[in-house]
């Protein structure tokens, strides 16, 4: 079925430079070696559980299985969750950052509205106001309703740290609403989305199809009541007899997912699972395709079962790359007279995402805007910070916004004791008619300037990470890119080591891009091959820039 | 799902003085997995409603991003802080995050 995004991006040169995740087999070796121990302790944990399981008749095989089954399910659903959090977080931001210029908000959710989104219809909503200051996509339900359940709707949000969900069931045109409001002080504004389920919510699996022999319901919240049902494939519910079921937290409620065979345990995983993304709109296809096609095939040999960790391990590693991928540019400008490349390195250690990023904007003919920056901590909230992070800073260019007045309204958005994480920025502006860039720095490692007679580190006036107050007033620092120069902007993954100072670590970085005469993408490479041979526990994001002779 | 064991940290109370000032003595490797425990302990510490809090960091080996947090944490909400002794490990990664002035050095 569908094939890593990253794959699919690097064969079509046209349309997409340079962008580079590791291969996930690679990472997957990688992955196992250093996992050893934990799926070791998982795998004799749950070794003893079916050892006993297999002394006893087929029948508690199967129920493992569905258990299995079920728990991986509910392992999918859960990482689909930012798919619907990140682009509404991010628009709630940036409409409370930008007090209600919704123009910017919308274009973030217009991405995840309509065909291959989770939405299909989305508005950014002002606390008091029923009227939605704009919407995009289908009539909205919660547009329908009166005022005092809008009201509700968007209090609800306003209350919560995760969005609000807002169950519209009944009628022919059934509906999920999503609302989540900007987490900052005395926030006013709510980003609202909505998703379809099919009519009766229902959708029958297919009976040709080759995974027919699994029957689901999900509900939301815990209580399995047809009022509470978000979509099923049979008609007979509840769901009795052999089942299993899982529950898994979904914004300010939860989810309970109910599995039951139709027949053997062969998991249609795959058939249900389009239509559930479709339904709740949860989707992250490629991660759930490459998971359920991974679980398929290993029910071959699902003996050994130390194997079958190792892999559903990787698996969800596997998830946790895609995922990031989709949060990163998937294509780059292209520029006149300017060679960018990017490489974009995932962590080998642990299965969670990082908050690196690095971003290219072509402001005008002439103007290009390159960041990289890393969000403290690792895991799904790194991750939804560094989107939001990403798509203001975006979002402040375009509206003319020089480096420092940038990172100076990003410090509106975070705050690391509230939110728990902080963010280095640093963002650059690069003027193609002087050659020159353009520097602000919030905390992030300085850029290094490459060229055939020697490397330095690029000096700019570091003010404390986005999240951390600021002081003083820091200035935007302005240098030269010499015609036959290569500027490397990156994160602290390429040159950070336990047990040696950053200086030894950006020593070894600096003589990697001395050694190397080669084209920009190739020189990334072979920098990251020299300075992290072994790959290295922390996320790597690299971002070179070059004149073009 | 960092392997424990190698890369803990651990954070003990050494002083607290008549005028409120308390000594954190920080230790091993401040990372993504010992975060939490340093966080639950400077929490314990903030609670008590210390004037000055001074930690001491000449045993910390290593400090990532979300050890950082955990002091940055600390700083906004104590009233007063500084670091005492930093490895150069440590004092190097302050420099370069442009956080000298948030977490300073103690004076000798």
């Amino acid at each position: 079925m569908a094939r890593s995004a990253g794959t699919d991006g690097a064969t079509d040169p046209r349309r997409m430079r340079s962008v580079r995740v590791a291969a996930p087999p690679d990472l997957r070796h990688r992955r196992i070696r250093t996992s050893t121990v934990v799926v070791l302790a998982r795998g004799l944990v749950l070794t003893t559980a079916a050892t006993h399981a297999a002394r006893e008749v087929n029948d508690e095989n199967e129920d493992r299985l569905l258990r299995q089954r079920t728990l991986e399910a509910a392992t999918v659903l859960n990482g689909s969750l930012p798919r619907i959090r990140v682009p509404l977080a991010a628009a709630a931001e940036l409409a409370q950052g930008t007090d209600g210029d919704v123009e910017a908000a919308e274009e973030l959710l217009l991405d995840s509205t309509g065909d291959g989104g989770p939405f299909v219809g989305a508005a950014v909503f002002e606390l008091g106001t029923p009227d939605p200051i704009d919407a995009i996509g289908v009539e909205l339900r919660l547009v329908e309703a009166p005022p005092e359940e809008i009201d509700a709707v968007l209090r609800a949000a306003l209350e919560g740290d995760d969005f609000h969900v807002a169950p519209m069931l009944d009628g022919e045109v059934p509906r999920l609403g999503y609302a989540y409001a900007s987490q900052a002080e005395g926030a006013r504004y709510v980003a609202y989305a909505e998703a379809g389920l099919p009519p009766n919510r229902r959708q029958v699996v297919q009976q040709d199809s080759a995974f027919d022999d699994l029957d689901y319901a999900i509900y939301i919240g815990t209580d399995e009541v047809d009022e509470q049902l978000l979509i099923a494939s049979l008609e007979d519910l509840p769901i009795e007899g052999r089942r299993a079921s899982e529950t898994i937290v979904f914004g300010d409620t939860e989810l309970r997912i109910v599995m039951t065979p139709r027949g053997h345990v062969g998991a249609d995983v795959l058939q249900w699972l389009p239509w559930l993304i479709l339904a709740t709109g949860l989707a992250l296809a490629i991660g759930a395709a490459a998971l359920t096609e991974r679980l398929l095939r290993q029910r071959t040999h699902a003996e050994g079962l130390a194997g079958l960790l190792a892999d559903m391990y990787a698996s969800q590693r596997t998830i946790a790359v895609e995922l990031q991928h989709s949060l990163l540019p998937q294509e780059l400008p292209v520029v006149a007279g300017l060679d960018v490349g990017v490489r974009y390195e995932p962590g080998v250690e642990g299965v969670d995402i990082g908050g690196d990023w690095y971003d290219v904007v072509a402001l005008d003919e002439h103007h290009v805007l390159v960041v990289v920056g890393d969000v403290s901590g690792r895991g799904i909230p790194a991750a939804a910070v560094m989107a939001s992070m990403r798509y203001a800073i975006r979002a402040y260019a375009a509206q003319g916004d020089p480096p420092t007045a940038i990172l100076r309204k990003l410090r509106e958005l975070l705050d690391v004791t509230r939110d728990g994480h902080f963010a280095t920025v640093l963002c650059g502006v690069i003027d193609v008619r002087t050659r020159e860039i353009t520097f602000a720095n919030a905390g992030h490692p300085n850029a290094l300037l490459v060229s055939p007679t020697g490397a330095h580190f690029v000096t700019t006036d570091v003010a404390a990470p986005i999240g951390v107050p600021s002081i003083s007033d820091h200035d935007a620092v302005t240098i030269a890119i010499p015609d036959d120069a290569t500027l490397l902007a990156f994160t602290d993954g390429l040159f950070e080591r336990r047990g040696e100072s950053i200086d030894v670590g950006l020593a070894k970085l600096r003589e990697a891009a001395l050694r190397h005469d080669v084209g920009l993408d190739e020189l990334l490479g072979l920098i990251v091959a020299d300075v992290v041979p072994d790959g290295t526990d922390d996320d790597i994001a690299l971002l070179g820039v070059r004149w073009q002779t | 799902m960092a392997d424990v064991g190698d890369n803990g940290a651990d954070a003990t109370v050494e002083a607290t003085d008549q005028s409120g000032m308390v000594v954190v003595r920080i230790t091993g490797e401040l990372d993504m997995s010992s975060a939490p425990g340093i966080r639950a302990a400077m929490e314990r510490v903030l609670a008590s409603e210390p004037t000055r809090i001074v930690l001491d960091l000449s045993g910390l080996e290593f400090v990532d991003s979300s050890g950082l947090a955990v002091l940055l944490q600390a700083a906004e909400r104590a009233p007063d802080i500084a670091l005492r002794n930093p490895t150069r490990i440590v004092r190097r990664v302050i420099e370069a995050t442009g956080l000298e002035a948030t977490l300073p050095v103690e004076e000798a």
